[in-house]
C-alpha cells in the first residue's frame, strides 16, 4: 500500500501574494518529504505566504503535521518563546476526518483554517 | 545515437576490452566488421529498462551510467560491455543506460553475434569469459552489500534492544489494581512508548502512553527523550530522597489529602517542562509527541490527567463505555509555552481504563481499510473480559484478524488499568 500525494501550485493575489498548494491524496510518512521539498522550493523562489488546500486530502498522519510545522518554520514563524498563530501558513477546507485530527493534535490553536478560498487568500 | 565510420583506433580499443583480452587478432577484425560505431551525446538515454533489446554495446570512448530510475547501479567506461544479457537471451533490458559524457560505442546486433558464435569457438570463448567476469563481479557486489546490510541490521538490533530498556521491565503491582501494557513496533525501532511507575513522594501511580510523530529511527530517538523527560520530571521528588511532597504541609492544613494538590502540580510541571524543553531545544526538528499522562491515586481511584493531543482513552465498566478522556492541550514538543489543562475522573470498582495509540485504530487491511475507533469501541462494549492482560491480547488478536496479513505500518500500543476493588 503506497500512498501518493499530488501537489498543484497556483498563485493568488489578495492583500499580498499567496501561493496555494492544491493537495490530493495522503500526507503521511511516505509523502511528507514531497510536501516539504515543494514548500522549500517555492519559499526559495520568494513565496512568503502559503495556503494549503486540503480539500482533496483523504488522510493526514502525524508525519504530515510534522511537515506543516517545519513549513511554518521555513516561512519565518519559528523560534518564538511562545507559540503564536502562524501568519504565513494557513489551511483550507480539510475534510471532517482531517479536521478531527487537526483538533485532536491541537494544531487548530496555531493555524487558521478557512472554508472559503477567497476569504483565506484575503486573510494574509 | 548516430552511426559514425569505424577507425583503426577504435579497433585498438577492442583489444583493451576485458571481453577480448585473450582473443586473436582475426576475431577482433571480424568483430570490427560487424560492429556499427555509434556516437551518443552526454545525458542521452541508450536503453530503457523493460524495453526489448537486440543489441549489445562495447564502450570505445566515454562513460555511461547503468541505473534504475534515479538509482545508479554502476558506472562503465572504455572497454566495458553492456546490454549483452538482453541481446544474447532476447530478454527485456534489466536496467537503463545513459551516457554521462559524449560517448562512442560499438553496437553489435544479436544476429551478427549469433552468426560469429556459430562459426568461431574463440568468439564463444570471449562471450563465456565476459559472462564469467560479469558473474564474478555480481557475486562480489552481492557479498559486499550483504555485509553492509548485516552491519546495519546489527546496529538496528542494538538500537531495538537499547530502546526496549526505555520501556519498564515490570509494571507496578498495586493492591486493588491490575495494570498491563503492550507495544508492537511496526519496524525494528518504535516511536510509541508507555510507562507505569510509582511516585512515592505523593503516593501516585504514573500512567503514560505517547506516540512520537513519524516512525523508525528518528521517532525512536525522540521517544527516548520524551519518555525520559516525563519520568525524570515527575520523579524529581523521589530522586531527591523526599519521602513526602513539599506541598504536603500546606495541603494538610485544610484537612484534605495533601497529595491532591501535589499530584496536580507534578503532572502540570512534568508535561510543561518536557514541552518547553523539547520545543526550545529541538524546535527545529519539528518532532512532537501526543502524550496521555495520568496520576492515579490507588486509594481513591481518582485520576488526574493531561491529554496532550492524544487519542481519547476509554473508560468502560459493567454498563459499557462511561467516559472518553478528550484532549486537554496540544501535542508536546513544538508549541512553546502551550497550555495544558488538567482533567479529573474517578475509576470505580471494575472500571477499566484503556489508553491506546493510533496504530490501533489506523491498522489497515490489505485493501487499505482501517480498523477504526468504532470497531475498538464495539470491542469494549461486547467483550466479557476485564482482566487487562487478556483484554490487550484479545484486542491484538482482533487487529491481526482484521489486517489479515497486511503489513503493520504503525506502532501499536495499549495500556489497560482495572480497579478490582
Amino acid at each position: 500500500m503506497t500512498s501518493t500525494l499530488r501537489i498543484a501550485v497556483s498563485q493568488e493575489h489578495g492583500n499580498a501574494p499567496v501561493t496555494v498548494f492544491h493537495l490530493k491524496g495522503e500526507i503521511d510518512a511516505n509523502t511528507q518529504t514531497d510536501l516539504e521539498s515543494k514548500a522549500e522550493e517555492v519559499v526559495g523562489s520568494g513565496t512568503q505566504n502559503l495556503l494549503l488546500d486540503l480539500s482533496e486530502v483523504t488522510y493526514m498522519g502525524s508525519a504530515g503535521f510534522r511537515a506543516i510545522h517545519a513549513i511554518a518554520g521555513k516561512l519565518g514563524d519559528e523560534q518564538s518563546t511562545t507559540a503564536i498563530k502562524s501568519s504565513h501558513l494557513k489551511l483550507l477546507s480539510p475534510s471532517a476526518e482531517v479536521s478531527k485530527i487537526i483538533k485532536t493534535l491541537g494544531f487548530d490553536s496555531y493555524l487558521d483554517i478557512y472554508d472559503d478560498i477567497d476569504r483565506a487568500v484575503n486573510s494574509f | 545515437m548516430e552511426s559514425i565510420p569505424t577507425s583503426d583506433a577504435q579497433l585498438q580499443i577492442l583489444k583493451q576490452s576485458k571481453m577480448f583480452e585473450n582473443a586473436p587478432k582475426s576475431l577482433l577484425t571480424e568483430i570490427g566488421g560487424i560492429a556499427t560505431p555509434v556516437s551518443v551525446k552526454a545525458d542521452e538515454r541508450i536503453m530503457e529498462k523493460g524495453d526489448k533489446g537486440t543489441a549489445m554495446y562495447i564502450i570505445i570512448d566515454g562513460q555511461v551510467r547503468i541505473h534504475d530510475e534515479d538509482l545508479t547501479l554502476k558506472h562503465l567506461g572504455k572497454g566495458d560491455v553492456f546490454g549483452e544479457m538482453a541481446a544474447l537471451d532476447s530478454e527485456v533490458r534489466s536496467a537503463s543506460v545513459t551516457a554521462e559524457v559524449d560517448t562512442i560505442l560499438f553496437q553489435l546486433e544479436q544476429n551478427s553475434v549469433y552468426d560469429i558464435l556459430s562459426r568461431r569457438p574463440d568468439a564463444a570463448k570471449a562471450i563465456i569469459h565476459l559472462l564469467c567476469q560479469r558473474e564474478k563481479s555480481i557475486v562480489h557486489d552481492v557479498t559486499e552489500r550483504s555485509f553492509k546490510v548485516r552491519a546495519l541490521e546489527r546496529e538496528l538490533e542494538i538500537g531495538r534492544d537499547i530502546q526496549a530498556r526505555f520501556l519498564p521491565d515490570s509494571l507496578p503491582e498495586v493492591p486493588g489494581w491490575e495494570i498491563a501494557a503492550r507495544l508492537e513496533p511496526a519496524r525494528e525501532v518504535a516511536g510509541d512508548f508507555y510507562d507505569a511507575f510509582h511516585i512515592r513522594t505523593i503516593n501516585r501511580i504514573g500512567l503514560l502512553v505517547g506516540d512520537v510523530c513519524g516512525k523508525g529511527v528518528g521517532a525512536s530517538l525522540f521517544m527516548t527523550l520524551f519518555r525520559s523527560l516525563i519520568r525524570a520530571t515527575s520523579l524529581s521528588g523521589d530522586f531527591r530522597g523526599w519521602t513526602t511532597s513539599g506541598a504536603g504541609l500546606s495541603g494538610a492544613q485544610n484537612g484534605s489529602d495533601p497529595n491532591a494538590i501535589a499530584d496536580r502540580q507534578t503532572l502540570e510541571d512534568s508535561v510543561t517542562l518536557t514541552n518547553n524543553y523539547v520545543a526550545w531545544t529541538h524546535g527545529n526538528s519539528s518532532m512532537f509527541a501526543s502524550v496521555f499522562f495520568a496520576l492515579l491515586d490507588p486509594k481513591t481511584g481518582s485520576l488526574v490527567y493531561i491529554n496532550a493531543g492524544h487519542e481519547e482513552p476509554v473508560i468502560f465498566g459493567a454498563n459499557g463505555i462511561t467516559q472518553r478522556l478528550a484532549p486537554t492541550g496540544p501535542v508536546v514538543g513544538i508549541f512553546p509555552n502551550a497550555e495544558f489543562k488538567l482533567g479529573t475522573v474517578r475509576l470505580e470498582p471494575n472500571d477499566v481504563l484503556v489508553v491506546f495509540t493510533d496504530g490501533v485504530t489506523e491498522a489497515a487491511d490489505v485493501a487499505g481499510a482501517r480498523y477504526t475507533e468504532e470497531r475498538l469501541l464495539d470491542f469494549f462494549v461486547s467483550t466479557p473480559d476485564r482482566l487487562p492482560t487478556t483484554l490487550i491480547s484479545k484486542i491484538m488478536t482482533d487487529i491481526e484478524a482484521f489486517s489479515a496479513g497486511a503489513q503493520q505500518f504503525d506502532d501499536i500500543t495499549l495500556l489497560a488499568v482495572r480497579r478490582t476493588a
